[in-house]
């Protein structure tokens, strides 16, 4: 249903997020990475270039739209924002998009930067040349390769597609070793190879790469920045010895990360949101990384921690809830992920079938049924919830939504998304396990 | 993509589709009428016309289906019409050059579908105040008329006197002059709460159901016989426990004496005895009896098991019995099954998820409370405190923002 207010201010996500929608300022509290993309416009006016962690995919920026309801928001590019809905910042990010090509090389880098984090990677790709990363003369040619290069990173990520890093590679290759962007290339190549491709060699090797930067920053580097390069260089890097098994070094290396930002100088309210924002990145991988030794109480300490300097992103919170339930804290997770759905993307499905898987352990049926339908009110493709809902209809009775889910599931497998065997196996594994699907 | 279960669940509201299997009663009455106006059977009685002018406009607006909108039924895209549908809207269009017998079985499927607009206004045409008295249809017509302006603009200071007119002039043995002194009685009941001024028009009743023998089928009689022994009950002022089992043993027996031949009988049999319980248990709950009241809202939910108000009439009763584990379930149910009582389902959960000490769980029954109504000062007021109990500061201000906002746009 379009919002039936149609008025903009009683839509809690357009307060929360507004800077997403028109880089105006959040009207009360808001997670820290909602912040992003006004850094990235206050630094179109500056030599200074540091900015958020935590940046959104295109997905969020979608859901975020759709799940306001505020359907004239709902554009590819800024400048189909109708007027009557700019505020003057997203006037001047209009004007800028469209003289880009105009534009020095140094601002048109600084736009792409603004565009990311606002969402639109789309319209990064075809404002920045596919040439582009063959183009590298200096720095600033090579950031508009490195935004471009990102930008297809990220949507090829989301799109599962295959995909290879061709474009980092030839920012490496045309750049000197005293370059942020061939530094910022290596760590996406470093993780991609980690991730990804599972080619530890290639990932040794873009790590030395990375670390060259960081080794040779020079002593007047400014010490804000020196310290949030270190920190994440150390969070990349500690994909090495993670996939060697070497956790005795993933722990020191991820602590350096979490000092370096830590105890970077905070002497204004962007750097402090800046370190925020960072920390609980760090957190969040410092979380994964006690998880991965089996350590619940020390992951649920950090997570926690993270939730405390953050306590308006979902995602944390999702992640919070998470280590809630492996904890056996049913109860206490399902209300976390019921915090994180009210607080919207991303993840706003998944909070609400993760709380419903919850509510089913915990015997609270109708409850879990109303999480499940509300899942499947943010992402209607949800298969995993269709299927827990058509059990808990089953068990609780409720003919009208079995006919319903199992209708649901049967349009599923005709268009793919389930095949008969695995909607049949799902069905009976998650029945003898009781664990979600 | 499969749609939502509302459309499911009342798929004939939108386009005279055949009901879901599990469709409540309720959708029963367009689709009745409808399969009565293809077989020309003017004179069944179906259900009552209950459900209020805005149920398809909210229907259609929950299920997110707005293609579906359409402010007269000639408005639904051809794509979108059922052949039912599509032979209605052929008979509107032609509307002129039918006879009053058409017009009033077509009358009754536009209140059925809540056209109550389009019923108040052009169901006339052509047609003389005179002609009541001697021709039933147009009696007829004339009541469908005045009940669908009546119920649009709710003004309940006074009875309208064509419901009067009707009544005593209208032909005898015309379902018209049956119709409108069952309309008066409730009227008068429920609206002027004068239950000695409905007395006499409810013991009316059964001689003027006596004279629709030669027309009306003997089933649908009894169903009429059922509507009156539930008015009688109403009759009783203090407390009589005794009695309101009485009437209802009574209300059993007859619709035992039915005769169910089509599965429409069964289905009109159950609505009847469904619509008879919701009436002895708010009755039982005028009269203090939480306990007889729940137990015919329980069999009316039995009854009726996909009918949202049968939920939330016996929801209601379990909170006022302090059992909120229950209540909750059952108003989220409602809530799940679609208009009328969405928002306030949904606030209710609230109210009872607050008693229970679980305002994660309260806040989300107040936020999809917001969104089939996001005016309401009492949801906003809810979130805000449960938003703020719970720490969410970022919701808590939001809220208590619109709060002030609604408040002082409310005082200019």
């Amino acid at each position: 249903m379009s919002h039936p207010l149609a008025h903009r201010d009683s839509v809690f996500l357009y307060s929360f997020r507004r800077p997403y929608f028109d880089l105006g300022a959040p009207a009360g509290a808001s997670s820290y990475n909602s912040y992003g993309p006004l850094l990235a416009y206050s630094m179109l006016d500056t030599d200074w270039s540091n900015g958020i962690e935590r940046i959104p995919g295109e997905g969020f920026r979608l859901n975020l739209l759709a799940e306001s309801g505020l359907t004239g928001y709902a554009k590819w590019k800024p400048q189909e924002l109708d007027e009557s809905l700019r505020t003057p910042s997203w006037q001047r990010l209009c004007e800028l998009t469209e003289q880009y090509h105009s534009l020095a090389l140094k601002q048109q880098a600084k736009v792409l930067r603004l565009l990311i984090c606002l969402g639109f990677y789309r319209l990064v790709l075809q404002l920045a040349p596919p040439e582009s990363s063959r183009q590298i003369v200096d720095e600033e040619t090579a950031q508009i390769a490195c935004h471009r290069a990102f930008a297809r990173y990220v949507l090829h990520m989301q799109k599962n597609v295959s995909y290879t890093p061709d474009d980092f590679q030839d920012v490496l290759k045309y750049t000197p070793s005293d370059s942020f962007s061939r530094h910022f290339a290596a760590k996406i190549l470093l993780i991609f190879a980690a991730k990804v491709s599972r080619n530890m060699q290639h990932a040794i090797n873009f790590r030395d790469v990375a670390h060259q930067y960081v080794e040779s920053l020079p002593s007047d580097f400014d010490t804000f920045s020196r310290h949030l390069v270190v920190s994440r260089f150390y969070r990349s890097a500690s994909f090495v010895p993670f996939l060697q098994g070497d956790m005795r070094t993933v722990e020191k290396e991820m602590a350096l990360a979490e000092e370096y930002a830590r105890n970077a100088p905070v002497d204004t309210e962007e750097k402090r949101i800046i370190v925020a924002d960072l920390l609980v990145s760090t957190l969040e991988s410092r979380m994964r990384e006690a998880m991965a030794v089996g350590d619940f109480e020390l992951a649920h300490a950090r997570i926690q921690k993270a939730a405390e300097i953050d306590p308006w992103d979902p995602k944390v919170l999702i992640e919070l809830g998470e280590i809630l339930y492996k904890r056996g804290n049913v109860i206490e997770a399902a209300r976390v992920y019921l915090k994180g759905a009210h607080l919207g993307p991303p993840g706003t499905s998944l909070a609400y079938f993760l709380a419903g898987f919850c509510y089913e352990r915990a015997g609270e049926m109708e409850l879990a049924i109303d999480c499940h339908l509300k899942a499947l009110r943010f992402d209607p493709s949800s298969v995993s919830a269709t299927l827990r809902l058509l059990q808990l209809a089953q068990k609780t009775g409720q003919l009208p939504l079995v006919r319903w889910a199992e209708q649901k599931a049967e349009f599923f497998v005709r268009v793919g998304y389930l095949t008969p065997g695995e909607w049949i196996s799902n069905v009976s594994i998650a029945t003898a396990s009781g664990g979600p699907v | 993509m499969i749609k939502p279960l509302s459309f499911e669940l009342c798929r004939t509201f939108f386009d005279l589709a055949k009901p879901h299997p599990n469709a409540p009663l309720h959708v029963y009455e367009s689709d009745l009428y409808a399969d009565w106006m293809l077989r020309g059977e003017t004179d069944r009685i179906g259900t009552n016309m209950s459900m209020p002018p805005v149920y398809r406009k909210l229907l259609v607006a929950e299920s997110r289906l707005h293609m579906y909108e359409a402010p007269t039924p000639q408005d639904l895209p051809a794509h979108l019409r059922s052949e039912r549908w599509q032979a209605f809207v052929e008979h509107l269009e032609a509307w002129e050059t039918l006879d009053s017998k058409q017009r009033f079985a077509n009358a009754r499927i536009l209140l059925a579908l809540t056209y109550h607009k389009q019923a108040s206004g052009s169901l006339l045409a052509g047609l003389s105040e005179r002609d009541i008295a001697s021709d039933p249809y147009v009696a007829a017509l004339f009541y469908l008329n005045q009940f669908a302006a009546f119920i649009t603009c709710r003004r309940i200071d006074q009875i309208p006197e064509l419901f009067f007119r009707i009544a005593k002039d209208g032909p005898v043995g015309s379902l018209a002059r049956v119709q409108s002194r069952i309309t008066i009685s409730h009227l008068f009941l429920d609206y002027v709460r004068q239950s000695e001024l409905a007395e006499p028009w409810i013991l009316s009743l059964p001689e003027e159901f006596e004279a629709l023998s030669g027309t009306v089928p003997a089933n649908d009689r009894k169903r009429l016989l059922v509507r009156y022994h539930t008015l009688t009950a109403r009759l009783q002022e203090e407390q009589n426990t005794v009695r309101l089992l009485e009437s209802y043993q009574q209300v059993l027996d007859i619709l035992q004496s039915q005769t169910v031949q089509q599965p429409e009988d069964q289905i009109l049999r159950e609505e009847a005895k469904r619509r008879a319980l919701d009436q002895f248990s708010l009755q039982a709950r005028r009269s203090n009896d939480l306990e007889l009241a729940t137990r015919f809202a329980q069999e009316a939910l039995q009854v009726d098991p996909n009918e949202g108000k049968a939920h939330w009439l016996l929801a209601d009763l379990y909170y006022l019995q302090g059992n909120f584990r229950e209540a909750a379930m059952l108003y989220r149910r409602a809530a799940r099954l679609g208009p009328l009582a969405t928002s306030r389902s949904w606030f209710m959960a609230g109210q009872c998820h607050e008693q229970l000490r679980e305002a994660e769980v309260a806040l989300d029954c107040y936020q999809a409370a917001l969104e089939t109504d996001p005016e309401s000062p009492s949801v906003w007021e809810a979130l805000h405190r449960c938003a703020q109990h719970l720490g969410i500061v970022a919701l808590a201000d939001w809220a208590q923002s619109t709060l002030n906002s609604n408040t002082s746009s409310a005082k200019i």
